[in-house]
């Protein structure tokens, strides 16, 4: 177990120098000054130039690699070009916020989406799984930028409920229409793969046996069969999480949450190198973190699994 | 792992329930992106400046009403040659730890933006002053032009007489910082410190500023006791949060403004002002078929800007016939070319392209541009002239437009002081074409001529006669598809009252502002 | 096979709305009422009616007219770049897992770099800087998308390798380019379809995010995306500028999504009832 984690641990390191070099190239092939978005509509090339000199952005492209390469054995990205704050400290200040909304949105969805699974296979082929199973591909297939919307004008506007954007200094109030918006479509999906799972043992083996013991069995029988359910859930919120904490881009934009994504979509926009270096980084280790954790996850519920099998064949 | 459960749940639902509850005596306003810095000596755009004047004082600054009026300064005369201000600086002038600000620290505050080491892009604020290119260059110690008499008096000198300087004088560049903590870049940086009636207390970027009242301010304390800007990139979610009332002071949307104007319970609380700012599809005097005034001209009169401000900005916006906007001196009355497709599809087949033909036009992403850039492309189509819209962002934007690589752009300039001049040389002098502001490549040797004879007349109702005529020639040329001054409209909650919305960016200190606790409707 | 997956009724409405979608990508210029690019100021923000069932545009465009034109688009966009996902996937993967080794090695970390780059702002940053048009799209969202195709390819291929009559042709002296496409290539042949039907969903809804930013067809092209993003502005006074682009968005992402699942139901039993997710 533990001669398997340092491996994994180990692996991280050429994955994360590949995505930080690949970062690196990428920015700096793309057009565009970064020298220009420091400055106001009216410049002279005298400052331009002056600036470029300061940031290293006159030399050439292998040492500026070498600044880079030098600065990231250190964890040190540099300041910030536009706003002239240490990057790693502005990245880990924005992380928690990010995190919260991440974490609310993994307990929305697995606590509504195993519920939800769990009665739709129970009360299977009524009108209440036709109606929840339609529901929940229809959720699937919104887009969340879309929801998000639809819920500000409704539970903001139109009923006055719920504060329409903002932090709001970590109020509960705040925290829910964007962790529904963000959790729409794994919870849709949790209560799915949390039915068919459940319906799978249920079919196969005890369907007839059950119905015919009546409750108390069956209801053992639940209980084995969401054991069946925990993998496949474990996944597909373990994946959703990574992603979630790797920037809700477009959610923090609509709700005005000052989390990881939006920070990174700023950067992106004004060209914010270091930035931008810093906060792709941080997002590669904290994906591959959840990764890790959830593969440990599935050795933990299910010994029978190897640990190898993941990293062998991919999920 | 019930305690882990609970640690969790506990992270996700009750950390940092801080909050307090929110004041009668606390305003909430919204930006679209969070400011950069706030140092005066980085400020670059509008929302940094206007949250950098409520922190800041300059000598002077502008009142609410546009004019220029005392700040640290209490009075100043200017020489008869217009090159030399003696400044009689407020005794009662302190800074937000208590200090009182003498004239040293002027010196020193300008010095630092001109000084070589200085990362400022500002310096062309005060490079006017004399010696300050020695100095900003290394080649003096001190900046020759500027001198603490005493405490309280403080001489700066010119090079060359220029009018609008004194309003130089009231942008952040130019405001006054204190040594002792402004000589730490990066602790400055995180915690701006200043003079004016407001201090701030909290900055969470990405989420919001919180700015308390200065108890030491010299002038007439602000009556709310916090003024909160909050982040807000959407503009759909602000109107959902003014709504809701989550936000006290909104601007309004141009989509929203039918709206808003039309509803009569809005009615007593909206304000608006006449922006100094000019919207405009630069078009490089140097390349193909753009380097020939009658196709310029053609573009012209193939786009219906008046149809264009009636419907995306319900008719308020003052069609620019001109780049001078018409509050200020220099505007005059001259007759715009007129929309007609017909009479501009002679004119291309006159300049040699009866088919047309084709161009990009370059914008940055926004709402407003790209309805405007849309609207042009269609009518533009009208006449065979094939327009690719090509959208960059910022930096990559404004080096193509600024070495000339691109056909065409949509742009617009806010004065950074109101003075004609501000438009005039910036925008059509040959000597600023590029990153100085004249990203048309416009250059003509009168133009430039009498721009700089009208930059050293002292008399104002000369000069002012000086711009209407230069402005008048550049629009004969059509170096733009002139489109117009757009006007800015706020709407404020029931509760708020005493607000002035200022004329200038600049002159917002939401000082006479208050809230009224039942609110009166 | 398509006749089962019509056999089930979410197959069938799947099947049903997708035809729709592409009918409209397909004949939209004979469909459409309304030329969708046509700027007419005088009929701005018209609500619907008999003559604009969806009403009009800022700039007196119909509506219904651009999103039937939008279709196109979506389509487009979806199926190149799901395409250009899979055609490179698929040779990588097919590579790693028959060649194994350091190869193998090789692709599998340059998969687990692009899985680990958070993938929106990675498209955000790229199409931010070179200029947001249709192509670019394509591109980006394609090349982003390889990683995922070729795992699963790789991990099909590990599992077929080992079976007799592959070992047999490798034992006969059959040359690897045979072998690769003339073996293992049909082999994944299921996987294929299973991860280009549920992958069109999810292009659609990408075109559509990074429409909304602004990062995708630009105008006067009508996206989706784009034009719920422009149609926000004006949700009060006219929603169904935003309205009709959302629910066109929803409903064919649903009914990609259907048929996905009734073409996963039938190749791959085992995976049946859960939803989308390539």
């Amino acid at each position: 177990m533990l001669s398997y984690l340092l491996k994994r641990l180990l692996l991280f390191v050429p994955i994360l120098i590949g995505v930080a070099t690949v970062t690196f190239f990428l920015v700096y092939v793309l057009p565009g000054d970064p020298v220009l978005s420091m400055v106001g509509e009216r410049y002279d090339q005298e400052t331009i130039d002056r600036l470029r000199k300061e940031m290293h952005l006159d030399e050439p492209l292998v040492v500026q690699y070498g600044y880079f390469i030098a600065g990231l054995a250190r964890l040190d990205f540099g300041v910030s070009y536009v706003t002239g704050e240490p990057v790693w400290e502005s990245v880990q200040k924005r992380f928690p916020f990010t995190f919260r909304l991440a974490l609310c949105a993994m307990i929305i969805s697995v606590v509504i989406g195993v519920s939800v699974g769990v009665l739709a296979a129970w009360k299977w082929r009524t009108p209440f799984d036709y109606l929840t199973m339609g529901t929940t591909i229809v959720g699937i297939s919104m887009p969340v930028f879309w929801l998000g919307v639809l819920l500000i004008y409704l539970f903001s506007m139109k009923l006055g409920l719920l504060p329409a954007s903002g932090y709001g200094g970590g109020s509960i109030k705040h925290l829910i229409l964007p962790s529904f918006t963000l959790a729409q479509a794994s919870t849709a999906y949790v209560a799915r793969i949390t039915r068919s799972s459940m319906l799978d043992v249920v079919r196969e083996h005890y369907i007839q046996t059950a119905r015919a013991k009546g409750v108390s069995e069956s209801r053992m029988l639940f209980a084995h069969a969401l054991r069946n359910a925990l993998l496949p859930i474990i996944t597909v919120v373990g994946t959703d999480f990574g992603s979630y904490l790797s920037g809700a881009v477009l959610t923090e934009s609509i709700f005005a949450w000052p989390g990881l994504g939006r920070f990174t979509l700023d950067a992106i926009l004004k060209r914010d190198i270091p930035t931008i270096q810093g906060a792709v980084f941080f997002m590669a280790v904290v994906f591959m973190t959840v990764n890790l954790a959830v593969d440990l996850l599935y050795a933990w519920i299910d010994p029978r699994i190897k640990l190898q099998r993941r990293t062998a064949s991919g999920p | 792992m019930k305690k882990l459960i609970v640690y969790v749940i506990s992270v996700a639902f009750a950390i940092g329930c801080s909050e307090g509850p929110t004041h009668d005596d606390s305003l909430t306003l919204a930006l679209e992106t969070s400011p950069n810095k706030l140092d005066p000596a980085h400020v670059i755009d509008v929302a940094e400046g206007q949250i950098c004047t409520m922190i800041f004082q300059g000598l002077v600054r502008f009142s609410p009403s546009g004019d220029i009026v005392p700040d640290v300064a209490s009075s100043w005369t200017i020489s008869s040659d217009g090159r030399t201000y003696e400044f009689r600086l407020d005794s009662k002038a302190r800074f937000s730890n208590g200090r009182r600000v003498v004239s040293r620290d002027v010196v020193w505050s300008l010095q630092r933006v001109l000084a070589p080491q200085s990362r400022s892009s500002r310096r062309w604020v005060l490079d006017r002053i004399r010696g300050a290119k020695d100095y900003s260059a290394g080649r003096a110690g001190v900046v020759r032009g500027l001198r603490a008499v005493d405490d309280s008096t403080l001489v700066i000198e010119l090079e060359q007489p220029f009018r609008p300087f004194i309003q130089m004088l009231a942008m952040p560049a130019a405001c006054v910082v204190p040594q002792e903590v402004a000589s730490d870049e990066e602790a400055f940086a995180a915690k701006p410190m200043g003079s004016g009636p407001w201090v701030l207390a909290q900055w969470e970027r990405g989420d919001f500023l919180l700015l308390e009242r200065n108890t030491y301010y010299a002038g007439a304390q602000p009556l709310l006791r916090q003024v909160r800007f909050r982040i807000v990139p959407q503009a759909f979610t602000r109107i959902a949060d003014f709504e809701v009332g989550s936000l006290d002071i909104l601007e309004i949307p141009l989509a929203e403004l039918d709206r808003f104007l039309s509803d009569a319970s809005f009615a007593q609380r909206i304000q608006s002002r006449p922006e100094l700012r000019v919207l405009y599809i630069g078009l490089n005097n140097t390349r193909g078929p753009l380097r020939d005034v009658r196709v310029r001209k053609a573009l012209n009169m193939a786009v219906d800007v008046d149809r264009i401000i009636e419907v995306l900005s319900e008719g308020k916006a003052a069609r620019a016939a001109g780049a001078i906007p018409p509050s200020l001196g220099g505007f005059a009355e001259r007759s715009a070319y007129p929309y007609d497709p017909a009479a501009a599809s002679r004119l291309l087949a006159q300049a040699g392209y009866p088919e047309g033909f084709a161009m990009e036009i370059w914008q940055r992403e926004s709402p407003e541009g790209n309805r405007l850039v849309e609207a042009i492309q269609g009518y533009l189509q009208t006449v065979d002239v094939q327009v690719r819209i090509v959208k960059r962002e910022w930096s990559a934007f404004k080096e193509a437009v600024s070495q000339g690589r691109v056909d065409a752009f949509f742009l617009d300039w806010y004065a950074d002081y109101p003075d004609a001049e501000n438009f005039l040389f910036p925008l059509f002098h040959s000597s600023n074409t590029g990153g100085g502001g004249n990203r048309a490549f416009f250059e003509d040797a009168r133009v430039d001529e009498l721009i700089e004879e009208a930059q050293r007349v002292q008399d104002r109702s000369h000069g002012e006669k000086m711009y209407a005529m230069i402005d008048s020639l550049v629009y004969d040329q059509a170096p733009w598809i002139y489109l117009y001054f757009p006007t800015t409209f706020v709407v404020v909650s029931p509760q708020v009252q005493g607000y002035v919305f200022p004329v200038l960016y600049l002159g917002e200190d939401l000082s006479t502002a208050y809230k009224s606790p039942k609110g009166i409707r | 096979m398509l006749r089962q997956v019509l056999a089930q009724k979410s197959g069938m409405l799947g099947a049903v709305i997708v035809a729709i979608v592409l009918l409209c990508a397909l004949v939209a210029p004979v469909i459409a009422p309304y030329d969708p690019y046509a700027i007419n100021m005088e009929e701005a923000l018209q609500p619907p009616s008999g003559a604009h069932p969806m009403g009009t545009d800022v700039f007196g465009r119909d509506v219904m007219s651009r999103l039937i034109f939008g279709a196109r688009i979506s389509m487009q966009v979806s199926v190149l770049s799901r395409l250009l996902s899979i055609v490179l996937g698929t040779l990588l993967g097919l590579v790693a897992g028959y060649f194994s080794g350091r190869w193998d090695n090789l692709i599998m970390r340059l998969a687990d770099i692009t899985l680990a780059y958070p993938a929106l702002l990675l498209l955000i940053a790229v199409i931010a800087a070179v200029g947001p048009s249709q192509g670019a799209l394509i591109i980006s969202l394609g090349v982003v998308g390889w990683a995922g195709v070729a795992r699963i390819i790789r991990a099909q291929v590990l599992s077929i390798k080992e079976r007799e009559f592959v070992m047999a042709v490798t034992s006969l002296g059959g040359r690897h380019g045979g072998i690769l496409f003339r073996h293992l290539l049909p082999n994944c042949l299921s996987q294929l379809i299973i991860v280009f039907s549920m992958g069109l969903g999810m292009g659609i809804m990408a075109e559509s995010s990074m429409s909304f930013l602004g990062l995708g067809a630009q105008p006067p092209l009508p996206s989706w995306g784009s034009m719920i993003s422009s149609g926000l502005d004006y949700l009060r006074g006219a929603p169904w500028l935003s309205l009709a682009p959302g629910i066109g968005i929803t409903l064919a992402v649903l009914g990609f999504n259907l048929l996905g699942d009734a073409f996963r139901d039938v190749l791959d039993p085992k995976l049946a009832n859960t939803g989308p997710r390539g």
